[in-house]
């Protein structure tokens, strides 16, 4: 007797030989592939890595060996490859619930929908794990074959690649219970691995479209841990850990291994709710695009939700740039008619029939508007306030303000920016109507960083001209006097460091008579005179109309030729635009300071006004005779005439 | 074998199965039939199992048969659309069956090999024409030695020699193994050789559920030639068609027909001639008084 009658006449029937052996054969090439891909993503990368002399810069036996396992695990432990074969496993072993004829002789046969669920489950998870071991006993050979010893580092790695199929897997599966039609699967899937996010985006943006000064509000915090993909890519990732004595790669630390435990925590709840919802399904389902009922009409809203507020975005986005509209009206009535059309196109999808518009839901979809304009009118009447927070002075922790450059505002002013940000907020429809004319005004950032670790961000359209813009008493002035102190100029021109930097070099672009450039480098000697003449002309304010422009009625004129200086500042005290948007980074109580140690430039924007400047450039001989400054006007003709 | 009993079955508010009340006595060959839409193939996945009712039951041989393996292995079923493995052959689909099946004769597959010789068992099924492809499902839904065989459309694509091939092997096993078949076609001339009862469907209900020999005795054409005008017949006989032809009337009538003859004798006819009607014709007038849109097709 054959071993498939053998095992049918068992009692024992939460498992099928026949319809996993018939999985493993009819699906081959899927595991092949996935197996191939495998070994040349993981041992064979390793492999070709040993075969080099050098890798990524390091040499040495043990530092060469970190980094190469390093790489390898940085590629294998992406989450989106893992994912998307999860999803093609899963819809290849239960697709014979997409296809009415496949669906009903499979549930013909005398096989249980337990049998089927847990032999189907188990042979699409064989289909991954089973080359994932495979891929990890060629990676020990490679391993064995050329002394990499840190196999703790790929085991470990190896784990969580498990944690991650079981979890993508469970939840592909899952997905796959709510609908009947192969193609929905994977979007469903896709759309169910982005949802928080993509739902914590939409408003977003919605938000940053209605209310005023909102930018930058995106910031999914800790839930975005609902969508899996998004969440695994940015918290699991491997790195390496040098030894601070020896400044030598002592080892790698993975990073969000916990997080593939909980996830994997997690799938065995997803494999339970699919059985159930398997067990549950109709059969005559098959070919629709929502196989559970009470989902549909969560299907049409959310269709129409999510695809009305992307699609209004778009068009209302595209409507306001080029016809500087309102927002408000002009986003409601976009989500009225896209709305309305994804409704009754979700219904047509559920109905597979163009005859959708019946009384039931046209009223159905009266409500869903009503429910769209609460939603729209909800941030326009700012009835969160979120346009009207201001945080306590107390709470904040750094303050920066931007109008021409971030400004660090010292924690004695930070009342006054409390006062300018609450000026910026009552002068509203002041504000606004000056940015729908177009001038006289600048963007200006005023943002917080608290002390329990969020931010407050917002951005105001500041007028720097006419009634509003003028006097001493205007936010404008008070941002610009900021920007004038010749601290934070420094800190703009030369760094954030500009006290202890350690300049390396630099140059000055220069042009001759026939236009043909010149690079002229800085020697030490010369590069110290440059500086000190820099910080001269910045102390004297020489460079305050070049680098504050909101109080210059027209364009200043500025040389064509910039000055470039490469600096480097042991403190790791660099560029004060990446200190302003990276405040926390730079903050992060398990920073290493060897991370930020790296040398960076200042490039240098002179002009006429900049008098020590043009002095030293004189004394040194880098302009004179045969070199000199031209305004961007006067290269601009010369150019042109050539 | 089989009782359905209730049986109602609703697809986004439209009733396909309005309490169907179904019985199938065991060694019966049951024709099932009906015009399009009137809920057989509904019908015969509830007996399969493969949907699960509304309200009703639906039992083989008193065992309920949703996710009921025990019961569902004693059955075949041969759909109006196969489905085969994709590049699956004969021989591996064989091996599919004989994994399932647990009563399946791999001895009886190779000696019913002869029936089918022009089957190349290593080619892909899929590959096969639609009547191979059908060949192959018969020569396999056998040799699962089922106690019950449900077909759905389950000569349409064969040649007339495959036909009363595959008929004379089910008939074989009907008179020795006691297989009960249940047969849902539309080709009612062929239904009538094989069956010995029938269900017809319309508008998701049985509306007739009989023996074939009731059925034909109970509904009869009589040809009369009278030279006194139209015949009469007496109140008990329910006409259900009549026409003529100069001084010849054609009836249907519902009756015993040998009490009709004797009546219509009274009346000193010319001639009177009784005919059976064929399975064909019963089914047209019985739909008729369904309220079927058959006008066009009485004669």
């Amino acid at each position: 007797m054959r071993w498939e009658v053998r095992i049918m006449k068992s009692k024992t029937s939460c498992f099928n030989r026949t319809i996993f052996k018939k999985n493993f054969t009819h699906f081959w090439p899927l595991w092949v592939l996935y197996l191939i891909w495998l070994l040349m993503l993981i041992p064979m990368s390793l492999w070709k890595g040993t075969g080099q002399d050098w890798y990524y810069g390091y040499s040495d036996g043990v530092s060469k060996m970190y980094m190469l396992v390093n790489q390898v695990l940085e590629r294998a432990l992406q989450p989106v490859p893992v994912f998307l074969i999860a999803a093609v496993m899963a819809l290849a072993v239960f697709s014979y619930l997409y296809a009415a004829k496949n669906a009903n002789m499979i549930h013909a046969l005398p096989v249980s929908r337990f049998e089927l669920f847990v032999t189907n489950y188990l042979s699409g998870l064989c289909f991954m794990v089973i080359p994932e071991l495979i891929a990890f006993l060629f990676t020990v050979l490679v391993c064995l074959g050329n002394e990499i010893t840190c196999i703790q580092y790929l085991f470990a790695g190896f784990l969580c690649r498990l944690g991650m199929i079981f979890f993508a897997y469970s939840l592909a599966v899952f997905v796959a219970m709510f609908t009947g039609h192969v193609l929905a699967m994977p979007v469903y899937f896709l759309i169910v691995n982005y949802l928080y996010i993509g739902c914590v985006y939409l408003i977003t943006s919605v938000i940053e479209l209605l209310c005023y000064g909102i930018t930058n509000y995106w910031n999914p915090g800790k839930m975005s841990i609902l969508s899996p993909i998004y969440y695994l890519g940015n918290n699991l990732w491997v790195r390496t850990v040098y030894n601070g004595a020896t400044k030598q790669l002592e080892g790698l630390e993975i990073h969000g291994v916990w997080l593939v435990g909980v996830y994997a925590a997690v799938a065995v709840l997803f494999v339970a709710a699919a059985y159930v919802l398997y067990r549950r399904r109709q059969i005559e389902t098959a070919g629709d695009v929502i196989s559970i009922g009470i989902l549909k009409p969560v299907f049409r809203w959310g269709m129409a939700m999510c695809g009305g507020i992307s699609l209004s975005l778009l068009i209302a986005g595209i409507l306001i740039e080029a016809r500087n509209v309102s927002p408000f009206p002009c986003f409601l009535i976009c989500m009225f008619l896209t709305g309305f059309v994804l409704f009754f196109a979700a219904q047509m999808l559920i109905m597979k029939n163009f005859r959708v518009f019946r009384k039931k839901r046209l009223l159905e979809w009266g409500c869903f508007a009503v429910v769209s304009l609460l939603f729209v009118v909800t941030f326009e009447i700012d009835l969160f306030g979120i346009e009207r927070k201001l945080p306590e002075e107390g709470e904040i922790e750094a303050a920066f303000v931007c109008m021409d450059f971030p400004v660090e505002v010292k924690q004695e002013d930070f009342s006054t920016l409390l006062e300018l940000h609450r000026e910026m907020l009552e002068n509203k429809k002041q504000y606004r109507e000056i940015q729908r004319r177009g001038t006289d005004y600048m963007y200006t950032t005023v943002c917080y960083y608290l002390k329990d670790g969020t931010k407050v961000e917002r951005d105001y359209p500041v007028p720097v001209r006419g009634e509003c813009g003028e006097g001493e008493m205007t936010p404008s002035a008070q941002i610009q006097s900021w920007e004038r102190e010749t601290d934070n100029l420094k800190s703009q021109i030369l760094g954030r460091g500009y006290r202890t930097n350690e300049y390396l070099s630099g140059y000055i672009d220069l042009y001759d008579e026939d236009a043909n450039y010149h690079n002229y480098t800085f020697d030490k000697e010369e590069l110290e005179t440059i500086v000190a003449a820099v910080e001269r002309d910045i102390e004297e304010g020489n460079y305050d109309i070049y680098y504050v422009t909101g109080m210059n009625e027209e364009l200043p004129v500025t040389f064509y030729n910039n000055i470039s200086l490469d600096y480097f500042n042991e403190d790791g005290l660099y560029d004060l635009w990446d200190y302003f948007s990276n405040y926390r980074h730079y903050h992060r109580t398990e920073q290493k300071k060897e991370d930020l140690l790296v040398s960076t430039n200042a490039f240098l924007t002179i002009g006429p006004e900049c008098r020590h400047t043009i002095r030293a450039l004189e004394q040194i001989g880098a302009i004179g005779v045969e070199y000199h400054l031209e305004t961007v006007e006067e290269h601009q003709m010369r150019t042109a005439y050539d | 074998m089989i009782q359905v009993n209730g049986l109602t079955k609703s697809f986004e508010g439209f009733t396909a199965l309005d309490g169907v009340d179904m019985h199938v006595k065991k060694g019966a060959i049951y024709g099932l039939v009906g015009p399009n839409g009137a809920g057989k193939s509904t019908l015969i996945r509830h007996i399969t199992g493969v949907y699960r009712p509304d309200a009703g039951e639906v039992r083989i041989e008193g065992e309920d048969i949703f996710e009921n393996k025990k019961a569902k292995a004693k059955m075949a079923y041969i759909p109006d659309e196969l489905f085969y493995f994709m590049q699956a052959d004969t021989m591996e689909m064989k091996r599919f069956y004989q994994g399932i099946y647990p009563d399946f004769d791999e001895k009886l597959f190779y000696r019913m090999q002869e029936f089918f010789p022009d089957i190349n068992v290593k080619r892909t099924i899929r590959r096969l024409s639609k009547g191979m492809q059908k060949q192959v499902a018969f020569w396999l839904a056998i040799c699962c030695k089922p106690q019950l065989m449900i077909l759905d459309e389950p000569v349409d694509g064969l040649d007339p020699v495959m036909r009363r091939q595959i008929w004379s092997i089910i008939l074989a096993e009907v008179a020795e193994q006691q297989m009960t078949v249940l047969v849902s076609s539309h080709n009612l001339r062929e239904l009538e050789d094989v069956c010995d009862h029938v269900g017809i469907m319309h508008h998701g209900k049985l509306i007739v559920e009989r023996s074939l020999t009731d059925l034909q005795g109970s509904v009869t054409k009589i040809q009369v030639a009278c030279v006194s005008g139209m015949p009469k017949l007496p109140d008990s006989f329910e006409v259900l068609h009549m026409s003529n032809t100069g001084r010849v009337y054609t009836m249907i009538v519902k009756g015993d027909p040998n009490e009709a003859r004797a009546a219509l004798t009274e009346s000193n006819p010319t001639i009177v001639d009784i005919l059976p009607l064929t399975l064909e014709e019963i089914f047209i007038y019985e739909m008729g008084g369904a309220d079927y849109e058959v006008k066009d097709i009485l004669f």
